[in-house]
């Protein structure tokens, strides 16, 4: 494809195995980009997907560059860091009894990654090496306690002596945990006076501090500690590399700044981002592109699913919403940090099946064999059969290879696999072994959709399911089947549906604040009054704070939209919902009466009537706040409707297992079909990079945006 | 003509019968041999669900053990009663809700009370099911055609009931009544609505109702939605084959429990004993739980526990359900962990309890809070496993005794002006036993909930005002060993100012209660240290350093040197709550685990690593691993392998002299039992378990070579 038209946006999303590019033009054409992920100078395999794609543009590199106007980014980096303990080595200070806080893990992080099994197996729990060793670790006398008042003062020449000591040992940063600091941060800020001035005092101004009330300003110290140190031990290697990337592509041509996608959903400039805000990118890029979708379809509540190697990641936007973990898990670490909330399971197109030895039941998965040894089939090593064996030897995939013929499979051995391992074992043919192994995952992927809507308090018939990942085709009729939704919709471009998300993100930043506010059951006004002024304060410390750094990344305050939170429970709960709030300050008792409302409603909504609880009271520990700016996005073509025959797409019948037999199936061209066509099951329909299994009482029609829509029958 | 459909009651005597006279739970499993696919299928969408409603409940309590530490299960259950599956969480209560409903069933609640749906059935009384008053039950019927088809029931762990002492897990119990709110499977909602005066009568009986109040919405939350959703794959499966596919999952796991007993455990009898004690007031005696586990070549596991002591008026005993729960917790983790556990697991095992003992009492008014011997029963249980395994060659599943557990109470008035009362559940997160290829992990484990979590102190500040001075893991806590035991907390709390709160702690007498295996040391035995009046005010005034850590000299820990008070050490670690002012100090320890293997032959290597991370004393490590330790100018620590040699050369040497030929050893200590040569603790219990055992007289009587009546001396 040679285009004319100019490309406007790129995203890079670099994962542990490949990097996936994106790039869109201004007419709203696509092309896609892959190459191995270099870990050891990203720029490197960036720049290698930025060309694949650039040349199936047909484009020069300067010409591509200069063209560009948003080059976004997401990566693993942090990820890998942590997991490889590849970092800086920072130093920590920590409030006097707390200095064993990172060995210790609380406990949980020693079992919190592992399986349903494994978890209730302690013999397999592990400890992970602390990503600050435990001599690099000094107490400091100083306390504040659960209402921010200071109980013992700092002591100010623990924090001198430790600092003199550290940096004798070799700190390359210097990080600050006090509990109870997010409540009054002024110990953590005096502290950081001092390790500044000592630090230049002895020749080393250049090692930075990092305080736990500015990197994660939330309740829980282990949490706010792990992301604190994270920041230390692989912000600065991580920054570093986006600088070089950043400055490779300038000298390329590019003309703007490099955008990184964080956490939270939200792109911001690479100067500006904070290493642990970017940390938990990976499955965010698919959520992000559902709302987007959303929007251009007209729906405000979809679920997103996407089947991947190794996990099915499920994600919902409500409303128009899209949901916040704030204590999500990297690596086995505990954080606070605000995260876009996706469920994830062990199930997708590696997830291994095998007859459990003692009851001789089929079970599948939750293991993978991911990439390496992968599946059978890949001829990579791989012994045990996966789901994509299955598929193959059910003949849905084709036998010819994946990626147009480039990855070529092995159906002999896959069926080998399936025939020993779990066919014969349970007395089932090949093929109904196989159809075994695909129900069962297709079962489970079914009710971690079903759970995770009503978890959220919602009903299916509400929802657009929106399925993609590699693997996500060849599965949705089977995870979807007879479920009462809107609409069931897949792509073309589902193994790259991340990175095409990610591109058509806004600008975005999250900010939280800590507030000590309670509310008695039968407050009066006098009461609510106060609350309200204690909320409104932390409201607009944390506008002045987004204002001021919208700026900094170049959007006035009229451009910059400002969303205010509050993070609201029962009295004595341990969770908080996130409450959009109604009103944008609580000027007057009844302004607070709103935001409790939203809060009542939306818990009714999310658990039940029952489990409303408003003779507890209230509490509102946190708020926060969410300022976003609108970025250039991809433009999407509407094509005219060609009407419904889908022939010309058609180039083969082979037979495939549907239903206890086998049966010829026409197999289409996905790139040759066009708007208005309408393919009946059961069919296949191939692209080079997936695979649409459209059971027999399924059907798909392709809409004006080459969307296809899954049909019930 | 219409036929008249069966009581619960008829149905619960029907299987029962049917399992009594067959030894199967259902004959053929035909739907896993016909239609294996579906059979799993259905199994997995009904485990996603029970997870899935664990997700949301875990969401709405608002009690620190459910929330943080995961106190908390779901399960379903066929109409008479039996597990059929289960979410993750507390495995002591995979079988404690099927003892409660199927109590219902057998008092005629079906026809005294009714069963409607959207009715809701709370208990906590320990006796019909539930492990202690705090372990609390919701249970829910479900219908189909009018008809009962099963039920979903919801278990938490609140921490507070109302009972005498703040924390509803005091020491100083001598009765049930001691223990706050009893309420044995009262219906406490219709219609899916919780009763108002339920409500009413929980916040007016207990210090801090919300705990409780919340839980019981999580719990009804939890068990909607599985309702909801099993109905809906009933919807789709038909009638038959539900009630099929349920035996089925039972029976399947009945016979894999088998296969897997046989597969891992090597055929034999083994023989345990683990110790706990009492000391309340005008009450001082030890406590052993003897385990006898037979394994036979077919892969059934019968246990005995002849030998327990008698039940009394002391907290530190459990109810048979609750015993049964530890057990079945005990062999979920160490077996049957890769199960479809159920209660088929349960009809897998032959168990062997005597009536009137402390683990099965015969009087429903003794207090039942603190379990006592019925931990050490465990605790006895899983070291007959790993001794079952070691012998079959799984050494991987080899491991010493878990860590006693032991935590603190508190209630009062807390800094929001509200009142309170809690226990601290960061027990949770003790120290594991070592195994046979790896230390014990440091505070990361409790034997009644694998998944140990301690929460962040900053959430216990919130629920409890003490503050904390040091939370850090206790220094040479674990058994030593080969492989070390895991370490568990020590923490160090202040009475803040112009709090008023009473406080007070529960553990075990002071022996030691958690055991090493080949040659492993056991844990170290548990205290409390209480400062009044101290001058810890003073000192934040003038500016010195408050402890911050128990050192590592047990007998005189740091924060008692450098803080001036009328120091208490209550050894053991049973304290009444009591008052105490601002600026006391408390410390308190967790459990630790049990070392695994000669501590001679620990690598060095290892007891570096202990030593830079704080977590081991020089002395320690030459006076019982025989490592010299050294430091460099830098401060970095190393050991001298000459010196170390030699001192472990020394050591041996020394052992070799100390030592007494076993004949012997059985020849000094059969005169000291026939002289009453033994601590009065210790008389007080042979002469208790002599007179509750027949039995186990006799054969204490044939070990020692005792004259026939022997009795032994008050």
């Amino acid at each position: 494809m040679v285009t004319h038209s100019r490309p406007v946006v790129c995203y890079s999303d670099v994962g542990g195995t490949f990097t996936d590019c994106f790039v869109v033009t201004e007419s709203g054409e696509f092309a896609l980009g892959k190459s191995p992920t270099t870990p050891e100078d990203i720029a490197s395999g960036f720049m290698s997907a930025l060309d694949m794609a650039r040349e199936a543009l047909g484009l020069e590199q300067r010409e591509f560059l200069e063209g560009l106007e948003v080059v976004g980014y997401g990566a693993t980096t942090v990820l890998n860091s942590v997991l490889t303990r590849k970092g800086g080595k920072p130093g920590l200070l920590i409030t006097r009894g707390f200095e064993d806080l990172l060995l210790m893990e609380r406990g949980k992080q020693s079992w919190v990654q592992l399986t349903r099994i494994d978890r209730i197996h302690p013999v397999v729990h592990r400890h992970q090496p602390p990503l600050i060793q435990r001599n690099w670790v000094r107490g400091i006398s100083e306390r504040v306690d659960s209402l921010g008042n200071e109980i013992i003062p700092l002591r100010e020449e623990d924090v001198r002596e430790s600092v003199r000591d550290l940096v004798k040992l070799g700190v390359d940063s210097i990080v600050v945990v006090y509990l109870w600091s997010f409540l009054d941060d002024s110990h953590e800020q005096r502290t950081k006076e001092i390790v500044l001035k000592e630090l230049d005092a002895l020749g080393v101004s250049e090692i930075p501090c990092f305080l736990s009330s500015e990197v994660s300003p939330t309740l829980r110290e282990l949490p706010r500690a792990n992301g604190t140190v994270i920041e230390a031990f692989s912000g600065p290697s991580t920054l570093r590399a986006l600088e070089r990337l950043e400055s490779d592509l300038k000298a390329g041509g590019f003309t703007g700044d490099l955008q990184v996608m964080q956490s939270a959903g939200g792109l911001a400039p690479a100067r500006h981002v904070r290493a642990i805000d970017t940390a938990m990118s990976g499955p965010v890029g698919g959520l992000v592109g559902t709302r987007t979708l959303g929007e251009l379809y007209g729906f405000e509540s979809l679920i997103s699913t996407d089947v991947g190697g190794t996990s099915f990641d499920v994600g919902l936007v409500s409303n128009g919403f899209i949901g916040i973990d704030r204590e999500p898990v990297l690596a086995g670490l505990l954080l606070s940090l605000p995260m876009m909330d996706v469920h994830s399971v062990g199930a997708g197109g590696g997830t291994i099946s095998r007859i459990d030895e003692l009851s001789g039941r089929l079970v599948v998965g939750p293991e993978s064999a991911g990439s390496r040894p992968g599946p059978v089939c890949y001829g990579t090593g791989g012994t045990e059969p996966t789901v994509t064996d299955a598929d193959l030897v059910l003949g849905y995939l084709n036998p010819r290879g994946l990626l147009n013929g480039k990855v070529s499979l092995d159906v002999l051995a896959a069926r080998e696999a399936i025939r020993i391992k779990i066919a014969e074992p349970l007395g089932l043919s090949l093929e109904d072994a196989a159809d075994g192994i695909r129900r069962v995952i297709d079962a489970r992927m079914r009710e971690t959709v079903t759970g995770l809507v009503s978890l959220r308090g919602s009903r299916l018939d509400d929802y657009v399911l929106l399925a993609f990942g590699g693997a996500g085709p060849g599965h949705v009729c089977g995870y979807t089947e007879n479920l009462p939704l809107k609409g069931v919709l897949t792509f073309p471009y589902a193994a790259a549906f991340s990175a095409f998300g990610a591109s058509t993100a806004d600008y975005e930043h999250h900010y939280n604040r800590a507030v000590n506010v309670v509310v008695s059951p039968n407050a009066d006004d006098e009461e609510l009054l106060v609350a309200g002024k204690r909320i409104s304060a932390a409201w607009e410390r944390l506008e002045e704070q987004a204002i001021e750094q919208m700026a900094l990344e170049g959007f006035d305050r009229e451009s910059v939209m400002i969303k205010p939170l509050a993070m609201v429970r029962y009295g004595r709960q341990l969770n908080d919902l996130i409450t959009p709030s109604p009103v944008v300050r609580c000027r007057t008792a009844d302004d607070l009466r709103s935001v409790i409302a939203a809060f009542e409603e939306l818990y009714a909504r999310v658990f039940a009537k029952g489990a409303q609880f408003p003779q507890a009271g209230y509490e509102i520990f946190e708020v926060g706040l969410v300022a976003a700016a609108r970025k250039v996005k991809p433009g999407f073509v509407r094509r005219p409707l060609e009407g419904d025959d889908a022939s010309a797409a058609l180039y083969e019948s082979r037979p495939a297992y549907w239903n206890g037999e086998w049966s010829p199936t026409p197999r289409y061209r996905w790139e040759a079909l066009r708007p208005g066509n309408i393919v009946q099951g059961p069919a296949v329909i191939e692209a080079p990079t997936t695979t649409l299994v459209l059971t027999p009482n399924r059907s798909a029609t392709i809409d004006e945006y080459l969307s296809v829509w899954i049909g019930q029958q | 003509m219409t036929m008249a459909r069966r009581s619960l009651k008829d149905r619960l005597i029907e299987s029962e019968e049917l399992f009594r006279d067959t030894g199967v739970y259902e004959s053929e499993l035909t739907v896993k041999e016909s239609d294996p696919v579906t059979f799993e299928v259905l199994f997995t969408r009904l485990l996603q669900t029970l997870t899935n409603a664990r997700e949301v409940a875990l969401s709405i309590s608002a009690s620190p053990s459910t929330r943080e530490q995961g106190e908390i299960i779901f399960g379903l259950f066929t109409a008479e009663g039996d597990a059929v599956c289960l979410s993750t969480g507390l495995m002591i209560h995979v079988h404690t809700m099927s003892r409660a409903i199927k109590w219902m069933i057998n008092n005629d609640y079906e026809t005294k009370m009714g069963f409607r749906e959207g009715d809701y059935f709370f208990n906590n009384d320990s006796f019909i099911g539930g492990g202690h008053p705090s372990d609390q039950m919701l249970m829910t019927p479900f219908f189909v055609d009018g008809e009962l088809e099963g039920w979903i029931g919801g278990l938490t762990h609140v921490t507070e009931t109302g009972a005498v002492e703040p924390g509803a897990m005091g020491s100083s119990f001598t009765s049930r009544f001691a223990e706050g709110l009893i309420l044995p499977c009262m219906r406490i909602a219709a219609d899916d609505e919780l009763f108002y005066d339920f409500d009413v009568l929980v916040d007016r009986g207990v210090r801090s109702s919300i705990s409780w109040l919340a839980d019981n919405r999580a719990k009804l939350t939890g068990n909607l939605i599985i309702r909801e959703k099993v109905k809906e794959l009933l919807g789709e499966v038909g009638l038959d084959m539900y009630r099929k596919v349920c035996r089925e999952y039972i029976e399947d796991t009945r016979r894999a429990t088998h296969e897997k007993v046989r597969r891992s455990l090597f055929p034999g009898r083994y023989r345990e004993v683990a110790w706990r004690g009492v000391t309340i007031k005008n009450l001082e005696r030890l406590m052993h739980s003897p385990c006898e586990l037979v394994v036979s070549r077919e892969g059934r596991l019968s246990l005995s526990f002849e030998g327990l002591p008698s039940a009394q008026r002391q907290p530190f005993q459990a109810t048979l359900p609750l015993f049964e729960g530890m057990l079945f917790n005990g062999l979920i983790q160490n077996i049957f962990y890769d199960l479809r556990y159920n209660d088929g697991t349960f009809l897998a095992i032959d168990l062997h309890v005597p009536y009137g003992s402390a683990c099965n009492p015969d009087n429903i008014q003794l207090p039942t809070t603190l379990w006592g011997p019925a931990y050490g029963g465990m605790q006895a249980c899983a070291q007959a496993v790993s001794r079952a395994y070691f012998a079959k060659g799984y050494r991987e599943e080899v491991h010493a005794s878990g860590p006693l557990t032991s935590g603190n109470l508190a209630g009062g008035k807390d800094q929001y002006g509200r009142h309170f009362g809690s226990q601290c559940f960061e027990f949770a997160s003790s120290g594991m036993y070592a195994t046979s290829f790896m230390d014990g992990l440091d505070t990361a484990f409790s034997d009644f909930n694998a998944e140990g979590d301690m929460g962040d102190a900053e959430i216990w500040e919130q629920q409890m005002p003490q503050v904390w001075l040091a939370r850090e893991i206790r220094k040479d806590g674990g058994g030593f060993g080969k492989f070390r035991g895991g370490n568990g907390i020590h923490s160090l709390y202040m009475i803040p100012e112009g709090i008023e709160m009473e406080i007070g702690a529960f553990g075990s007498p002071p022996i030691f209660s958690t055991a090493g295996l080949m040659g492993g040391y056991p844990a170290a035995a548990l205290r409390v240290w209480i400062g009044r009046g101290t001058d810890v005010q003073a000192q934040i005034e003038a500016g010195t350093p408050l402890p911050n850590t128990e050192g590592f000299d047990r007998s005189v820990p740091e924060f008692v040197d450098q803080v001036s008070a009328e120091w208490s050490c209550v050894l053991g670690q049973n304290v009444p709550t009591s008052s105490l002012e601002p600026y006391s100090l408390f410390s308190v320890v967790s459990g630790d685990g049990g070392g695994y293997g000669d501590p001679l032959l620990r690598a060095p290597i290892d007891i570096i690593r202990d030593v830079e991370n704080g977590l081991s004393g020089v002395r320690v490590a030459a006076d019982v691993y025989g490592v010299v330790v050294t430091k460099d100018a830098r401060g970095n620590v190393g050991y001298d392998k000459e010196a170390t040699d030699s001192l472990r050369a020394q050591h041996r040497r020394e052992r070799l002299h100390r030592g007494v030929p076993a004949a012997e050893y059985k020849r000094i200590q059969r005169e000291r039992v026939m002289a009453g040569d033994i601590p009065a603790p210790a008389r007080a219990m042979y002469r208790d378990v002599m007179e509750i055992s027949p039995i186990w007289a006799d054969e204490f009587r044939t070990f020692w070579n005792l004259p026939e009546g022997f009795e032994v001396a008050e």
